[in-house]
């Protein structure tokens, strides 16, 4: 079997095929929204997204006696959105720190999801494939909802690219702008939740971080401006999710965790290697 | 010159170019009421996180002005700056810009102390000067030939337009410095507020921002400037503003830096000298906390 065939052949399969526009969808959408997310130190409060999302998944799932892919869609972008506006109210109102009140959030909506699950037969299945999801058993309908809410965050993005880099670079300078700036916040806040439905099936709740945070930090280490983080970001999520089901379908590894350790590859080799930040650069230098 | 303010002709603040939904606001800005002072401050009280912050703090700058605003730490200079800009609001007393409450203005500029700024942040220096413009573009819209031009200005006056291109993370702090009265400048702000910006630069970039800043005025820019050095405001301003809570002076500097009131001001962290020429003052401390561990 030549090279040519081994790189067609996984996707001669429609599961595979179908996994991999979804995988590609996902890693751009997650790293655009993600640069926003590295740049402002928000890589705990999109974990926490996350993770919060699992009560309204076993909400839609309940609810639809397990058949629905899109009823727990649905409860699991109302959840996130809920999460990620009820994260900033704790914070305000209890006068507690921010990353005290992800804390909070992020445990027991978790703590919560779990409950819901555990209360079906058998929960170890379900939770299991939630928790690190299942890019190969995503549905014709999956992926017309992940193309319509992925082009819509990335269209908003690229709509306020620069009120949502004043609000984040500088505050105060928004402020002074009268840029409405915990409407820019709330609707930043809001489209991170979106990333994370929208790429729920493809790693799951527990891994759904590395999709936001490590292609942006790759493309940190190698370029110097906003949207060019932005566009090689999203160049690694696409080629982590590709080849990261060659690596599953090859070595017969889960497909979430196979795109996350290709994504992270690339990260470590660019901490190595990137001219003038990487780690060999300055050694050379040094 | 292109980075003139003045060449556009629009002396008021607001700008209503451009199509009705890119002028959508919470707030419609406020015109320039003719022949009010560029500022007045009326009794102005804040409170910041529950603590009394500054107390009947009472003066008023013509267009033009420059103000040096002293005190110790902790004194509220950065509370008065920000509710001045109308981004701390007051619990008592009032501010008023050109007439009118500052949040109604896009004229007002705050320049936050460097160690505010995040400068691992992948932006160029032009990126941050842009970002002036910001409000008058309004949303949905790019930034246009006058926006770019206006850039370029305004960097070229502060002589940093070699260093458009470069990272922010690699200027110099005195360069870091001229950026942001260069995003003023952009902003075509009225009212510049500076937050320490001498603080932690070697005296020939101090120097150097000094004389940008006496620039200013005569573009018709009115400028209120928090110090820590009280050498540097008797020299370089035409009226100082004596801070701890509450106002222990306003007026030249050779009024307001009398001996009882710096000793209000400072307590036993000052030594004083009385000399033929007049009044010397010699601080204990070598620096304050501030210029100490560069945190506010």
């Amino acid at each position: 079997m030549g090279l040519p065939e081994l790189l067609v052949a996984p996707f001669r399969y429609p599961f595979m095929a179908r996994g991999l526009l979804a995988a590609t969808m996902v890693g751009v959408v997650c790293p655009v929204v993600g640069t926003y997310v590295v740049l402002r130190g928000m890589a705990f409060f999109g974990d926490a997204l996350a993770h919060a999302v699992l009560p309204g998944v076993a909400v839609g799932f309940l609810t639809s006696h397990g058949g629905g892919r899109r009823s727990v869609f649905w409860w699991a972008l109302g959840t996130a959105i809920l999460a990620s506006l009820g994260i900033g109210a704790v914070a305000r109102r209890g006068r507690l720190r921010e990353d005290t009140a992800i804390g909070i959030v992020l445990a027991g909506m978790f703590a919560l999801g779990i409950a819901l699950i555990s209360t079906v037969r058998g929960y170890a299945v379900d939770l299991v494939h939630f928790l690190f999801g299942n890019v190969l058993g995503v549905s014709g309908g999956d992926l017309l909802l992940t193309a319509l809410l992925g082009g819509l965050v990335l269209a908003l993005v690229l709509a306020l690219y620069k009120e949502f880099l004043v609000v984040s670079f500088d505050a105060i300078l928004a402020a002074t702008l009268r840029l409405p700036v915990r409407l820019y916040n709330g609707l930043l806040l809001i489209l991170i939740a979106v990333a994370v439905v929208v790429s729920l099936q493809t790693v799951g709740v527990a891994l759904m971080l590395a999709l936001l945070v490590t292609p942006a930090s790759t493309a940190y280490l190698l370029v110097r401006r906003v949207p060019a983080m932005m566009v090689l970001g999203a160049g690694f999520g696409v080629l982590s999710g590709l080849v990261g089901l060659y690596v599953s379908y090859y070595a017969g590894i889960a497909s979430g965790a196979a795109i996350v350790l290709v994504a992270t590859g690339f990260f470590v080799i660019a901490l190595f290697a990137a001219p003038r930040r990487g780690l060999l650069w300055r050694r050379r230098s040094n | 010159m292109s980075a003139s303010k003045r060449a556009a002709g629009d002396t008021a603040c607001p700008s209503g170019r451009g199509p009705i939904w890119t002028r959508v606001r919470r707030k419609p800005l406020e015109a320039h009421v003719a022949g009010t002072p560029a500022l007045e401050v009326d009794g102005l009280t804040v409170h910041y996180g529950g603590r009394l912050a500054l107390e009947g703090i009472h003066f008023e700058l013509e267009e033009g002005a420059e103000l040096g605003v002293v005190g110790p730490n902790g004194a509220g200079k950065s509370t008065l700056l920000k509710a001045i800009a109308g981004i701390a609001a007051p619990s008592a007393g009032e501010v008023r810009v050109y007439g009118h409450v500052p949040s109604g203005h896009i004229c007002i500029a705050y320049l936050p102390q460097r160690s505010e700024v995040d400068w691992r942040f992948p932006l160029s220096v032009e990126d941050v000067v842009m970002m002036g413009r910001s409000a008058r573009l309004g949303p949905l819209r790019r930034p246009g030939p006058r926006d770019r031009s206006l850039v370029r200005g305004t960097l070229d006056l502060v002589e940093l337009a070699p260093l458009a291109r470069r990272s922010i993370g690699e200027l110099s702090g005195g360069e870091q410095q001229r950026m942001f009265i260069a995003r003023a400048l952009a902003q075509e702000a009225d009212l510049v507020l500076l937050d320490e910006p001498l603080a932690g630069l070697d005296l020939r970039s101090q120097e150097g921002i000094l004389t940008l800043l006496s620039a200013l005025p005569q573009r018709g820019i009115t400028l209120l400037v928090a110090l820590h050095d009280l050498g540097i405001a008797a020299d370089r301003f035409g009226k100082v503003l004596l801070l701890k809570k509450s106002q222990l002076g306003f007026g030249p500097p050779a009024e307001v830096f009398r001996a009882e009131a710096l000793k209000e001001a400072y307590g036993a962290s000052l030594r004083m000298v009385r000399a033929e020429e007049g009044l010397f003052v010699v601080s204990d401390a070598p620096c304050d906390k501030e210029t100490c561990d560069g945190t506010p």
